[in-house]
C-alpha cells in the first residue's frame, strides 16, 4: 500500500509529515503508522524546500504555470500536521499513546473497519474536544467532517449512532451549547 | 436491573426524592400518583410521584433550540432533563419483605423504577386477616387491599363532589364490613341507595346491600309505603328532647326564642314535653294562654313554638308510643347487637326531605348511643358504625357540640361506636371532628377550601393535594389508619364480579393465593 505521508518533525503534541502534491489527506482524516499509531490530520501547509527561498507571483493559471515553469513546483514540499491520539491493536483502539512515533515513520490510510473501532470509543470525542481551538481554529469543522464521513459510511441505523455520539458530545459541551449546536447542525443524517 | 427509569439525584425524607430520569425514559410514561421504588442496599423505598418536571442545565439552549427529534434526544440528559419528585412513605426490608415507615434514605445514584406487582402486593396486598380488595393503582391492575379491622376502629370519611363515586365506594366498603362481620352498620340512607336496589347512572337499577346480604341487612323506612322494607321507623315523642329540636332549628326556621321556650317546657315536663306541645296544637287561643301562664312563658312565644314545631310534629313516624318495645330504636339496636346491619331509608313523601333525614338520624343515633354507652362492656362487643351522608350538616362547627355526632366522633373508641361520614363539603365540617377521622377516602374535589380541609393536620398534605387535583371520577386518594401509605387508586368496579365475590361462602381473590405465584 502506498503511504500518504512521511513524518519529518516529531513534537510531543503534533507530527509534521510530508505528503505529495495534490494528494494531501483532507482535514479530519485518520491515518495510521506502520506500528499502529493513529493520528488525526488537523492542518495543511506548503513550504519551500530551500530555506530562505521566497516564491514570487507569476500571474498565470496553475495549468499554464505547470506547463511553462514546472521547476517552480519542484522547489516546494507539501506537508500536513497530524495529532496522534491512540493505538490500533487487533480489534480495538487504545486511546492513549504507548508508542513514540519515530521520525520518517510512514503514515497510511485507515480502513473503514479501523475507523469504526475508533468511533466505538466515545472517549475519542474527549480527545477531539481537547484540541486547542485557538491553535487549530478549524477544529469544529474537522469534527463535523469526521463525524459526517463516519456516518455516511454506515450502512444502517444512522439515527442511533447519531444519538449515541451526540449524547456523549452533549455532555462534553454542556456548557458550550453554541458549539454543540453548530456541530449537530453540520452533521446531517 | 434494566427496568430502571432513573436514579436518585438528591433529596431528603422531608422534602422527598428527586429522581433524574434516564434519557430513554419519556416523562409522559409516568404520571403523578404512580408508585415508585428506589432501590437501596438494604431497603426498597416505596413512594409516590408527587410531581414531574422538566429542566435544563444551560439556558443557552433556548436561544437556538434543537430542531429535530434526534437533536432533542441527543441533548437530553446532558442539557435538558426530566425529573420526578417522589414522596417516600415506606421501606421494604429486602431480606424479610417487612414494611416499615420511612426512616432513612438510600445513597446517591440508587436506581429508581416503577413499582411492580410484587411491591404493590407487599405494601397493599393485605396481610391482615380481614383485608378487603377495594381498588387498583391508577395505572396498574394490581389489587389494593385495606385492613377492615383497622378501618372500623376509627371514624372514616369519604369526600368528593357529586358524581365522583362516593356512594359506590361506600357500598363496596360496607359490603366488606358486612361480609367479614367486622361491624354492624347503621346507615342513614338519604337517597335510598343502600337497601335492596340502587340506581347507577350507567347501568340503571343495580343490587345494593340488602340485595347482596339479605340475611345480614334489615331495611327500615320512615314511609310505610316501601314494600321492600323489613320494618318501619316509629319514633316516640318521648325520645325527642328540646336539644334535638334545637339541632333542627334551621330546617324549622326555629328562633333562639323558641329554642328557649322549648327548653323551659322540656325542663318542666321531662320526656312528655313534646306530647304537651302536640296537644296544644288543637286547643283554643284561650286555653293556650292559660297554659302559657302555667308554664311561665309568654303566650306569643308559646304560639310561635307550636308554629315552629308544626313541620316536625307533622312527620307521621313521630308518634305517641309509650312502650319502648314498639319504638324502632329498640329493634334497631337489637339488630345491631346481633351483628345485623340496618339501613334507614326515606322513601315516598320523605324522599329528599332534609328535615325527616336529620331528625331521624339525630334522634335514633342519640338514643342508640345512650343505650349502647350504658350497656355493659360485653353487651357492646359488636362494633357499630354509623353512616351519614351530607354529614357537614350534622358536624359543622356551630352545631357539632350540640349533637350526638360530635360526641361519637370524639369518643369513638370508648363505646365501640364509630362514624362513617360521606360528604361533598369537608370544609364545612368542624376541624376538630375532621381530625378524628382515621381513614380518609378523598375523591374528586373542586373547591380549594374543601381540598385544604381534607389534608388538615396531615403530614405532607400539600403534596398529596397535587395528586388530589388529578383525580377523575371513580378514583380516590386513600390515606390514614387503614393503609400503610397514601394510595391514589381506581375504585374497583361495582358489578357482577363483585356480587359474585360477596356471595355467602365464596371467597375473594386472596392475596395469599397471589403470593404463591412467587
Ligand atoms: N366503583 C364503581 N363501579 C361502577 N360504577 C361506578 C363506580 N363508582 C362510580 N360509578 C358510576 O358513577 C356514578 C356516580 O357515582 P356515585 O353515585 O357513587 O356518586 P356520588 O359521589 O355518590 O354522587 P352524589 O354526591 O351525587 O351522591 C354511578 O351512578 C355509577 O354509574
Ligand atoms: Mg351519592
Amino acid at each position: 500500500m502506498k503511504h500518504i505521508g512521511e513524518v519529518i518533525t516529531v513534537r510531543s503534541d503534533v507530527l509534521v509529515a510530508e505528503g505529495e502534491r495534490s494528494a494531501l489527506p483532507p482535514l479530519g482524516t485518520i491515518l495510521k503508522s506502520d506500528r499502529g499509531v493513529l493520528c488525526l490530520v488537523v492542518s495543511h501547509s506548503i513550504d519551500n524546500k530551500i530555506p530562505g527561498r521566497m516564491p514570487i507571483a507569476y500571474g498565470k493559471s496553475i495549468e499554464q504555470l505547470e506547463r511553462e515553469q514546472p521547476q517552480v513546483f519542484a522547489l516546494m514540499k507539501w506537508m500536513f500536521q497530524a495529532i496522534p491520539f491512540g493505538t490500533l491493536s487487533e480489534d480495538s483502539v487504545e486511546l492513549f499513546l504507548n508508542k513514540v512515533v519515530e521520525i520518517h515513520t510512514l503514515l497510511f490510510e485507515t480502513r473503514k473497519e479501523e475507523r469504526d473501532l475508533v468511533f466505538k470509543e466515545l472517549r475519542f470525542f474527549d480527545f477531539l474536544f481537547s484540541i486547542d481551538k485557538s491553535v487549530f481554529p478549524q477544529r469544529d469543522k474537522i469534527i463535523v467532517s469526521l463525524v459526517n464521513a463516519y456516518l455516511n459510511d454506515l450502512l444502517e441505523v444512522k439515527e442511533d449512532e447519531y444519538i449515541r455520539i451526540f449524547s456523549y458530545i452533549s455532555k462534553i459541551l454542556r456548557n458550550d451549547y453554541q458549539t454543540l449546536k453548530y456541530i449537530m447542525d453540520g452533521v446531517g443524517i | 436491573m434494566n427496568d430502571s427509569i432513573g436514579f436518585l439525584k438528591s433529596g431528603s425524607i422531608g422534602d422527598g426524592f428527586l429522581i433524574r430520569l434516564n434519557k430513554t425514559v419519556n416523562s409522559e410514561s409516568l404520571q403523578i400518583g404512580d408508585f415508585i421504588v428506589v432501590q437501596g442496599d438494604l431497603y426498597d423505598y416505596f413512594g409516590i410521584i408527587e410531581d414531574i418536571r422538566i429542566g435544563s442545565s444551560n439556558e443557552d439552549i433556548f436561544f437556538n433550540p434543537p430542531e429535530n427529534k434526534v437533536q432533542k434526544i441527543a441533548v437530553k440528559g446532558a442539557i435538558t432533563f426530566s425529573e420526578l419528585l417522589v414522596t417516600p412513605y415506606l421501606m421494604i426490608e429486602k431480606a424479610t419483605n417487612r414494611v416499615i415507615t420511612i426512616k432513612t434514605i438510600p445513597e446517591h445514584f440508587s436506581d429508581a423504577r416503577k413499582a411492580n406487582e410484587r411491591d404493590i402486593r407487599i405494601v397493599f396486598g393485605g396481610n391482615a386477616e380481614k383485608a378487603f380488595y377495594v381498588g387498583s393503582p391508577l395505572t396498574m391492575d394490581e389489587q389494593i387491599y385495606i385492613d377492615l379491622e383497622k378501618l372500623a376502629k376509627r371514624n372514616n370519611a369519604i369526600f368528593g363532589i357529586t358524581g365522583s363515586g362516593k356512594t359506590f365506594l361506600g357500598r363496596i366498603i360496607f359490603s366488606g364490613l358486612i361480609k367479614h362481620d367486622v361491624a354492624s352498620l347503621l346507615i342513614f340512607d338519604m337517597h335510598n341507595e343502600y337497601g335492596q336496589f340502587a340506581k347507577s347512572e350507567k347501568k340503571g337499577k343495580i343490587k345494593s346491600l340488602k340485595g347482596l346480604f339479605d340475611a345480614k341487612v334489615k331495611v327500615f323506612d320512615v314511609s310505610d309505603k316501601n314494600s321492600d322494607a323489613d320494618d318501619f321507623i316509629k319514633i316516640p315523642y318521648k325520645y325527642i328532647t328540646a336539644a334535638d329540636v334545637a339541632m333542627l332549628s334551621s330546617l324549622l326556621s326555629y328562633s333562639q326564642h323558641s329554642e328557649e321556650t322549648a327548653r323551659i317546657i322540656n325542663k318542666r315536663f321531662g320526656d312528655k314535653w313534646l306530647k304537651h306541645v302536640e296537644e296544644l296544637r288543637s286547643v283554643t287561643e284561650a286555653e293556650r294562654e292559660e297554659k302559657a301562664k302555667e308554664l311561665g312563658v309568654n303566650p306569643s312565644s308559646l304560639s310561635a313554638l307550636i308554629r315552629h314545631l308544626d313541620k316536625l310534629l307533622s312527620l307521621d313516624f313521630i308518634q305517641d308510643i309509650t312502650k319502648d318495645e314498639d319504638s324502632s330504636v329498640k329493634k334497631i339496636l337489637q339488630y345491631l347487637k346481633n351483628g345485623t346491619s340496618v339501613v334507614v331509608q326515606f322513601s315516598g313523601k320523605y324522599a329528599n326531605k332534609p328535615l325527616a333525614y336529620f331528625a331521624v338520624a339525630n334522634i335514633i343515633t342519640r338514643r342508640i348511643h345512650e343505650l349502647y354507652a350504658s350497656a355493659s362492656e360485653e353487651e357492646r362487643n359488636k362494633r357499630i358504625m354509623i353512616v351519614v351522608e351530607e354529614a357537614h350538616k350534622l358536624l359543622s362547627s356551630d352545631i357539632k357540640d350540640k349533637n350526638i355526632f360530635g360526641t361519637i366522633a370524639r369518643e369513638m373508641r370508648k363505646y365501640n361506636v364509630t362514624l362513617f361520614v360521606i360528604d361533598q363539603r369537608p370544609s364545612e365540617i368542624d376541624s376538630e371532628v375532621l381530625s378524628q377521622v382515621g381513614t380518609r377516602f378523598v375523591m374528586q374535589l373542586m373547591d380549594e377550601k374543601d381540598m385544604d380541609a381534607v389534608f388538615q393536620g396531615v403530614g405532607g398534605g400539600s403534596r398529596l393535594k397535587k395528586i388530589l387535583r388529578t383525580l377523575q371520577p371513580q378514583e380516590v386518594l386513600l390515606f390514614g389508619y387503614a393503609v400503610m401509605a397514601p394510595v391514589p387508586m381506581r375504585v374497583r368496579e361495582y358489578g357482577t364480579n363483585f356480587y359474585d365475590e360477596m356471595k355467602e361462602g365464596s371467597s375473594e381473590p386472596s392475596p395469599d393465593d397471589a403470593d404463591n405465584l412467587y
